[in-house]
């Protein structure tokens, strides 16, 4: 018997890659893969030690987990990656993959492990 | 007039400034300074009034105890320890420096030192950002 709840996590997963994604390059040290990413929740955080307050715009991204390949194999986000977004022809925003919130830098969106949920924050722009 | 917490900051901030450190970068004065994590990439070393404790010194004195926070605040490139330890570094040559510190211009005395925690761990693990705050207490009488 087929798993209708797997056969869906796989369909919203290419529904979102067609429809609501853009082009990122992922990128660890030397390696690199250009893969579809959604972008998802964007907002501004701030944390306030004292009398001082530091602001991340904080972005996450949703991709297919298959897609994450690096030097041949598949791998898994880790703290420290960088996810580059061409978000105009003369704009390119450099995002760090770090924890939110108190969570994770990831984690899975489906029970099947098809996609994944990245956190990063905004290092600038190149 | 200005107020005498300014003016010490301002002083705190002109003596950092006056120094040679082992890292680069120049010392600013604020009230709430904010930054976003993009404007962290360069070192910054921030001087802010935090708090003032006025009591009776003797029968015709008063005496202040203002705290300064000198903030040391930096977007950490890797999660080495040298990068780290490098700046734990100078928030110790900082202390170093102002223990037993005497402004005379407003007429000031360092009374002590707090540094708790030694970073931020939070800003550590959610923004990679070294995040420091020294709190320096100086003695005014009048």
């Amino acid at each position: 018997m087929s798993d209708l709840l797997k056969t869906g996590a796989t369909w919203l997963a290419s529904q979102l890659k067609s429809f609501a994604s853009q082009v990122v390059t992922y990128q660890r040290g030397g390696l690199s893969v250009s893969l579809a990413a959604s972008p998802a929740s964007p907002r501004s955080q701030a944390d306030q030690n004292e009398n001082i307050i530091v602001r991340a715009d904080d972005q996450d991204w949703i991709l297919t987990a298959s897609d994450l390949v690096l030097g041949g194999s598949q791998t898994l986000p880790e703290r420290g990656d960088k996810i580059r977004w061409a978000k105009s022809s003369t704009e390119t925003q450099v995002y760090e993959v770090l924890a939110a919130d108190g969570e994770e830098h990831w984690s899975w969106l489906d029970p099947h492990q098809t996609m994944l949920r990245i956190h990063s924050k905004l290092l600038g722009a190149e | 007039m200005s107020a005498r917490v300014a003016d010490l900051a301002d002083a705190v901030m002109n003596d950092i400034n006056g120094q040679a450190w082992s890292q680069t970068f120049a010392a600013e004065r604020g009230y709430l300074p904010r930054f976003k994590l993009v404007e962290l990439t360069t070192l910054r070393v921030l001087v802010v009034p935090k708090s003032e404790v006025e009591s009776v010194a003797s029968r015709s004195t008063t005496q202040r105890e203002f705290g300064i926070d000198v903030g040391v605040l930096k977007k950490l490139d890797t999660d080495d320890n040298p990068e780290m330890d490098a700046l734990v570094a100078l928030t110790d040559e900082l202390k170093e420096h102002m223990r037993g510190k005497r402004f005379s211009s407003p007429q000031a005395l360092w009374r002590g030192t707090a540094h708790e925690p030694i970073y931020d761990p939070t800003q550590l693990q959610e923004n990679k950002t070294f995040f420091s705050v020294i709190t320096f207490n100086f003695l005014m009488f009048n």
